[in-house]
């Protein structure tokens, strides 16, 4: 049987749903991309078991991140000792206090370490918490991945 | 007698024809065209070039799709500091000495030694941690419901928190951080 000749001057690609599907996922990945994220450093946590997940946090929390080398960085810059303490009793001085004890604040603030920076930078951040006020101190922490068959 | 003859402009067209010297008018629209009026643009004859739109998209695609990296859910272990300061509150007679875990650090071997009180647990990594988990929950069975991380400065961090998860685990009361020595 011969082949039907097809007339390629009719040949039309559909381009719309294509460009449907393009739009939909360039939107996805720039919904789901959180530029914002520079709160949060690139770190390999310590694992805990025992951490719970951290969900729901407050948006106003403050997160420090201390790196490999040592650095204590918030919202990506590196502070020195005394701009950690002016930051620290700042987010003291604004944020709610506690019923029993005014001088205390009632929020938490976040300490993210590398698992291999030195203990000492975190005891600075624990140091400067206690100084001006601050004694909810959460530290982040991997959990661990459940074994393969575990319940 | 003859009639002068009119000259061609004023002659009368033959019908169907344009009258001389007028430009023809423009073909009648086909069936269920509409008549295009002056200045309005061709919509028929306009072609919107995608191909740029659509290279640029597919950059945009390609940009977000490789940059980024889904947010995992953290997890978190509480600690909190002593509220009071000084000895104003402190009733001395009601207070027992905590658990005392230390931490010591071998900066030549990297290895993270584990104490309980005085007594040597072994090295963190290997098995130091477990045998302290056992020795603080026999020291709890006595009644002392808190314990103590003294780690050194040089400790790296993932010990700290292996020792506190491991305190966790023992159900303690209290756990605290000893203060750093002074500089």
């Amino acid at each position: 049987m011969k082949p039907r000749k097809i007339d390629e001057g009719d040949l039309k690609m559909e381009m719309t749903p294509m460009i449907d599907c393009v739009f939909q996922l360039l939107i996805f990945f720039m919904i789901c991309t959180e530029i914002a994220q520079s709160e949060l450093e690139m770190l390999t946590l310590p694992h805990a078991s025992e951490s719970i997940p951290d969900e729901k946090p407050d948006k106003k929390r403050m997160v420090l991140n201390v790196t490999k080398d040592g650095k204590i960085k918030f919202r990506g810059k590196s502070k020195s000792k005394q701009q950690l303490h002016d930051l620290l009793a700042l987010e003291a001085r604004i944020a709610p206090k506690e019923k029993d004890n005014p001088a205390l604040s009632s929020k938490a603030i976040l300490i993210r370490s590398d698992s291999e920076a030195e203990y000492k930078h975190v005891q600075l951040i624990m140091q400067e918490c206690a100084t001006v006020g601050i004694w909810k101190l959460e530290l982040a922490a991997a959990s661990q991945k459940k074994a393969k068959g575990a319940d | 007698m003859a009639t002068p003859e009119r000259p061609a402009s004023q002659r009368q067209p033959a019908p169907g024809q344009p009258p001389p010297g007028r430009k023809p008018p423009p073909p009648p629209p086909e069936e269920g065209k509409k008549k295009r009026r002056r200045g309005e643009p061709d919509i028929a004859g306009t072609d919107l070039n995608m191909t740029p739109m659509i290279d640029c998209v597919f950059q945009l695609l390609i940009f977000f799709m490789c940059a980024t990296k889904f947010k995992t859910l953290e997890g978190k272990l509480l600690a909190y500091l002593p509220k009071d300061k000084g000895l104003k509150n402190v009733k001395i007679e009601e207070q027992k000495l905590p658990i005392r875990v230390t931490l010591m650090w071998n900066a030549h071997t990297r290895q993270a030694k584990v104490y309980v009180g005085q007594q040597y647990m072994g090295i963190a990594d290997k098995g130091g941690l477990k045998a302290a988990e056992s020795r603080v929950r026999e020291i709890k069975t006595t009644g002392t419901e808190k314990a103590e991380i003294d780690a050194e400065p040089k400790m790296p961090f993932k010990y700290v928190v292996e020792t506190l998860n491991a305190l966790i685990r023992t159900r303690v009361k209290e756990i605290s951080f000893a203060a750093a020595p002074p500089s």
